[in-house]
């Protein structure tokens, strides 16, 4: 068979898929699938191991309230939905002071449009290497900086602002939405910083009902606002709308229901001046049973090799899933060569050889396959969109 | 005139089966339009399939357009046929995937011709003569049984094979489009200069053939009459 003849059969057998092109469709969408869910799981849970296990070996120590360290670490560092216990801010205070290591609270029980807020200090920035693309870093309270996915995602920058979430839809008692002001946005990282916002520890106190600003009430100001006095203190109507944003002037009023000290935070990170200092700490921190020491590598390799467990028998489900569908795809395919007996026949009588035959059989399966190699390689590329972190996500 | 067709001594049987065909001597020669008719199962289409090497013969030989088709390798067999026989078949046989211009044109894609100019203006012409110019683009889902046995008689004719093996072509058709389909067949097969050889029941048509061979309801002979 020469090479034109090779060419035409490949010709042919294109114009038979096409002419079955639901047939046709269905054989490369499940080819596609077979293969490409394999490559995507197994890619997403490498990329996925590496970007949580270098997020978790650049936190070198973790303290919490005693619970759960997977819940700590989830909470702390992947910003998950978890109910963590909270410890007093002091202790970061305390550790600060004692000069063994830096201190970073995180303050992890809000949100905004949907974003973690993490309440922190501006050292956390720096910590995780995060540079400014816009603006400037929060500096009083009320200001926030975002990270680059909820600017993208909300459309948001610098002079912005963005509303935190209520607690509960009908608690008409209080937890109203804090309108935040923008001062920055976050280069990408490619981390769960991406998606979170970034506020003063003060400002996630405020939001969190611990601290408040006071409304100067008059009746020149705002008619009807006072409903009457109590020791010469006026009593505000529902007239006055409680405060939505802390602007300067009501910064002046700002006050806390206890001492900073007292007020609660969900984690500190802790980064030892030396491997001395970090062995003393864990030394003196793991003597009391009021506050627990996590290291996060350790507390994530837990986690991850549950994940592959379940990844690895994942990926059995997967790759028999792909050998039955492969069956079922060489299955359809003998039985199309069984109903094209009459024409494989007239093909002959006409004269065709058994090379030609063959080729335009096979080139039809090598059609079939390059296809669905293409859609599962597009998918795979695809894939790479998806957060590194996702399989942990999903995972816990 | 040379033969086409020159069978000596042809013993043939299906293993398994009674059926037994037996030709002690039949010859086709250039531009002769020979019937081929007996009773069913008699082997005519068998005989077919002895000629163009499709099948090969207990004993006795087979010569095809000047080749040993009974001692010819199956590629051999199959490559004679591209170049030099064409077929048509009684149930049309077309891809049901190709349109009528690439029906026309499969032998040549099969031989691995290039399809040029001049090949499309030969399909052009052809397809304009057996009145189906108009429908090359559609497949034959779309086709009229008879606008499909044109189309399958282009096919056959497109390599301009020196022989052209009908097996009932019109055997599917109304006697309306049989006639008209037979019409075209000769025509092309005189314009082409190539011999044929149909197998038919169809008595009416034998006037138009040179001769009419019977195989032998009972001897499975070749027996000739000549039809003028």
């Amino acid at each position: 068979m020469n090479g034109r003849a090779l060419c035409h059969a490949c010709g042919l057998a294109w114009r038979h898929l096409c002419f079955h092109g639901v047939r046709s469709g269905i054989l490369v969408l499940s080819l596609a699938i077979s293969i490409a869910l394999p490559l995507v799981m197994q890619s997403l849970v490498t990329r996925g191991e590496e970007a949580t296990t270098e997020r978790a070996e650049r936190t070198p120590m973790m303290i919490g309230a005693p619970g759960g360290s997977v819940d700590l670490v989830l909470g702390a560092l992947w910003f998950l939905p978890e109910e963590l216990k909270p410890l007093k801010a002091g202790e970061a205070m305390e550790i600060n002071e004692s000069g063994l290591a830096s201190a970073i609270p995180l303050s992890l029980t809000s949100r905004a449009s949907g974003y973690p807020v993490v309440g922190t200090n501006i050292e956390y920035l720096s910590f995780r290497e995060t540079r400014i693309e816009s603006g400037r870093p929060f500096a009083v309270p009320g200001e926030c900086v975002l990270g680059s996915e909820v600017a993208r995602a909300r459309n948001l920058g610098p002079g912005d602002t963005i509303l935190t979430d209520p607690d509960g839809l009908f608690d008409i008692g209080g937890g109203y939405p804090l309108r935040l002001r923008i001062t920055g946005v976050l280069a990408p990282t490619k981390t769960p910083d991406d998606a979170a916002v970034f506020c003063d520890l003060r400002t996630s106190w405020i939001i969190a009902g611990h601290g408040h600003v006071h409304i100067e009430v008059s009746e020149t100001s705002n008619p009807g606002a006072i409903m009457g006095e109590n020791d010469g203190r006026p009593i505000a109507s529902s007239a006055v709308t409680p405060y939505t944003e802390l602007t300067p002037e009501l910064l002046s009023t700002l006050h806390f229901h206890g001492e900073p000290e007292d007020l609660p935070v969900e984690a500190i990170i802790l980064i030892p001046r030396d491997a001395k200092s970090g062995t003393i700490l864990a030394g003196r921190i793991g003597l009391r049973d009021d506050v627990s020491l996590v290291n996060p590598t350790e507390v994530v390799r837990e986690v991850l090799e549950r994940v592959f467990q379940i990844g690895a028998l994942l990926a059995g489900i997967l790759v028999a899933t792909g050998i039955a569908t492969l069956g079922v795809v060489l299955l359809v395919l003998a039985l199309s060569i069984r109903l094209r007996k009459e024409e494989l026949d007239t093909l002959a009588r006409i004269g065709a050889s058994r090379g030609t035959t063959l080729t335009l059989l096979l080139a039809e399966v090598i059609m079939l396959a390059a296809l669905a190699g293409v859609i599962a390689l597009i998918a795979l590329i695809a894939s790479a969109e998806l957060p590194a972190d996702l399989v942990l996500r999903l995972a816990t | 005139m040379s033969s086409v067709i020159d069978i000596q001594k042809l013993q043939f049987a299906y293993g398994g089966t009674p059926f037994r065909l037996q030709v002690d001597g039949f010859h086709l020669q250039t531009r002769e339009r020979v019937a081929l008719i007996g009773p069913s199962g008699c082997g005519k289409s068998t005989l077919l399939g002895l000629i163009a090497g499709i099948l090969s013969p207990s004993t006795g030989s087979v010569e095809t357009v000047g080749t040993r088709v009974d001692s010819l390798g199956q590629g051999a067999c199959r490559q004679l046929r591209l170049e030099s026989i064409g077929f048509v078949f009684q149930e049309f046989r077309l891809l049901e995937y190709l349109s009528v211009r690439d029906s026309i044109l499969l032998p040549l894609r099969l031989a691995g011709r290039a399809i040029d100019g001049a090949t499309n203006e030969r399909v052009q012409a052809l397809a304009s003569r057996a009145g189906i110019a108009h429908l090359l683009k559609r497949r034959p889902a779309r086709l009229s049984q008879g606008e499909r046995q044109r189309a399958a008689i282009c096919r056959a004719l497109i390599s301009e094979p020196r022989l052209v093996l009908a097996d009932e072509p019109t055997g599917n058709l109304d006697p309306m489009t049989g006639e008209a389909v037979l019409d075209l067949l000769f025509e092309e097969v005189d314009a082409a200069g190539a011999a044929m050889l149909m197998v038919t029941h169809q008595h009416e048509i034998l006037p138009r053939f040179d001769r009419v061979v019977n195989l032998g309801e009972t001897s499975n002979e070749a027996s000739t009459e000549d039809s003028r």
